[in-house]
């Protein structure tokens, strides 16, 4: 088994995300025409009126022709033209999306199409931007790395985590364990005294928010 | 039962939804995934869930589907179903594959034991005497006599030297949940870090094993 | 069996890690205090005699080192991997040692001398030597180079590293094949591959 999250798990955990869809369909016979579910009420569904469902019921009714999936409002093209010249801006500081929005933003371009409009490939395009921009700050950030730290990484979104952990935290383990043999001496048998003296201490702000 | 139901749908969805058990199950899930020991078995949050996943099954039974709103309804009853029991699956595959990697380190320690459900503990004695039985043969029963132990490397051992335990010096990625100020990376306290609630940290796992237990922290 | 010389036995450890295992399978250059009898050929099987003198000179894996320097038997020398030689190269640029050539377990060892007592401490070679190669090739892991380029640095890293620069590329390739779908992107990548491959960027 992986000891890590795959990206379809994160996707997974995505689908959890609300977003707006406008039903076509009301349920008159369950009351207030909403749906009990184990993660909460959904609903009410009353034709045409926009409400708020996570992703998976969203896309479930889509398939089935019951609703049309709204577009977003932060997957514009004004909001992330706005978001790529914002991180384009700022070395330092990661621009808050939302923390699944490339998972969402996959989902609704394979399961909402029609959302976007004639608008789609320029929303792809300035998504697949933002990430590429976002991912070279990291690995910039991941360029000064000089030993043992903790790092912020504020606003870094789940796939941006996920992508760089296995290599990053590996990265930290490493020069932690080096590190301890700077410091101290072997303790011998007593291994309890070992624990954390070691580093010298740095604090390193891959961007701060 | 309207009322409570009424008072659900008068709050924002993401309220409604973000209170769930599914929601504190797939948190539970993440923080096991990502830490690097086995953490506290979350039976009171297990046994709700199944619970519910029982009602909503016996619900979906019960429900007429001859018709399209019934059909339309039982589907997506289905649909969350099968998202819960995969949540909870991958839960306990999670914390079994834990438990088999540190599996001589867990029944070493009183007090990681007290972190299994009673089925778990059954099936880390059962594995540890299942693959002892089979290294006894293949290996130690073939040794010198002050070599042959399972978790001393030999007589003169001054401890159980053979474990394979969980590095808790390791990174891991940690969301801060509510502001808790200052704390200590080292025991010195010479190094400092401050939590704000929404920082997003890679640091080591020791210095925020208690506040993760105590929520102040959730793993990413 | 290994007397806690592994580098994870500084906490507990992972008694089964294959790596650890094998890092103590590192030969280091030892001369003897003491003569011993009747040893001479199992630890060297090309010595002319039976015994081992005083002041001799041999070569032992790491893990038979503690119980025997802890006995006052031995004394440790710096491998050459960690000698003068090597600190002028890693100063002059770590980032083009192979490390794979000059011990694989580069970090592992230094960390096992460092926790036997009476060896040489290499501490401050290979922190700085990690330091500057962690800068110079290992974040290349998530850069865009090319296939070759990949490929040359991963035959220069130590088995710690290439764990770590596989890692770091591992994950890109799964975001990539969850994003861009279709062909992955071979986590080590060939020359041929790449040409019958496909497309590694196209949507669908």
């Amino acid at each position: 088994m992986d000891p890590l999250l795959s990206p379809y798990e994160l996707e997974f955990f995505a689908e959890d995300e609300i977003v707006k869809i406008v039903p076509n369909f009301s349920l008159p016979t369950f009351s207030h025409s909403a749906i009990k579910c184990i993660g909460g009420v959904f609903g009410p569904f009353k034709p045409n009126i926009p409400v708020e469902v996570p992703i998976w019921l969203a896309v479930a009714l889509q398939k089935r022709n019951n609703c049309r999936i709204l577009q977003p409002e932060w997957l514009n093209t004004e909001a992330l033209q706005d978001a790529l010249d914002q991180e384009k801006n700022t070395a330092a500081v990661f621009q808050r999306l939302p923390f699944h929005y490339l998972e969402i933003s996959k989902i609704l371009f394979v399961h909402a199409k029609e959302a976007f409009g004639t608008d789609l490939l320029k929303v792809k395009e300035l998504v697949g931007d933002i990430c590429k921009v976002r991912l070279s700050k990291v690995n910039a950030g991941l360029q000064v790395l000089q030993g043992p730290m903790t790092v912020k990484l504020n606003n870094l979104s789940a796939a941006e985590c996920n992508v760089i952990r296995p290599f990053f935290q590996g990265a930290l383990d490493r020069f932690h364990l080096l590190a301890s043999m700077e410091t101290t001496t072997y303790p011998g048998n007593d291994d309890f005294e070992n624990e954390d003296l070691n580093a010298q201490p740095q604090r390193h702000m891959l961007a701060t928010a | 039962m309207d009322d409570p139901l009424i008072s659900q749908l008068l709050s924002p969805a993401e309220h409604v939804y973000g209170e769930s058990d599914l929601v504190l199950m797939k948190k539970a899930y993440i923080n096991e995934k990502a830490a690097p020991e086995l953490l506290e078995y979350q039976s009171d949050l297990l046994a709700r869930l199944q619970d519910q996943v029982h009602n909503q099954e016996d619900t979906v039974a019960n429900t007429d589907s001859s018709d399209a709103e019934g059909s339309l309804v039982r589907a997506i009853w289905r649909l969350e179903l099968a998202r819960a029991k995969h949540l909870l699956r991958a839960y306990l595959r999670t914390r079994l594959h834990k438990l088999e990697r540190h599996v001589t380190a867990v029944l070493d320690d009183p007090g990681m034991q007290a972190h299994l459900s009673p089925l778990e503990l059954q099936y880390a004695k059962d594995y540890f005497i299942k693959t002892g039985l089979h290294l006894k043969d293949a290996v130690t029963a073939h040794l010198p006599e002050e070599f042959n132990s399972l978790v001393r490397q030999s007589n003169v051992s001054e401890g159980h030297d053979m474990l394979s335990a969980p590095d808790l010096d390791a990174h891991v990625f940690v969301r801060v949940l509510e502001d808790r100020g200052a704390i200590n990376l080292d025991p010195e306290g010479d190094d400092v870090v401050e939590l704000n609630k929404d920082d997003l940290y890679v640091i080591r796992y020791q210095p925020i094993r208690e506040l993760l237990k105590d929520k102040w922290v959730e793993l990413v | 069996m290994a007397a806690g010389a592994g580098p994870g036995s500084r906490k507990g450890g992972d008694y089964y890690s294959l790596d650890a295992v094998l890092a103590e399978e590192t030969l280091i250059p030892c001369i003897f205090k003491v003569g011993s009898r009747g040893v001479g050929r199992a630890l060297d099987p090309s010595s002319g005699s039976e015994d081992v003198k005083p002041r001799a000179a041999a070569e032992l894996p790491l893990w038979m080192l503690q119980p025997l320097t802890s006995r006052e038997m031995l004394s440790v020398k710096v491998p050459r991997w960690y000698g003068e030689k090597m600190r002028r190269k890693i100063q002059a640029g770590a980032g083009v040692e192979n490390l794979r050539l000059r011990c694989p377990y580069f970090y592992n060892v230094a960390l096992a001398l460092h926790s036997i007592d009476g060896a040489p401490s290499v501490a401050d070679l290979v922190i700085s030597t990690f330091r500057s190669r962690y800068k110079e090739i290992l974040t290349k892991a998530h850069a865009n180079e090319s296939a070759k380029e990949m490929v040359r640095i991963e035959a220069l890293l130590s088995i710690e590293e290439a764990a770590l620069f596989n890692a770091g590329r591992a994950s890109v390739d799964a975001l990539n094949r969850w994003r861009f779908g279709g062909r992955a992107v071979p986590t080590r990548p060939s020359a041929k591959r790449r040409l019958d491959g496909g497309s590694v960027n196209g949507t669908r």
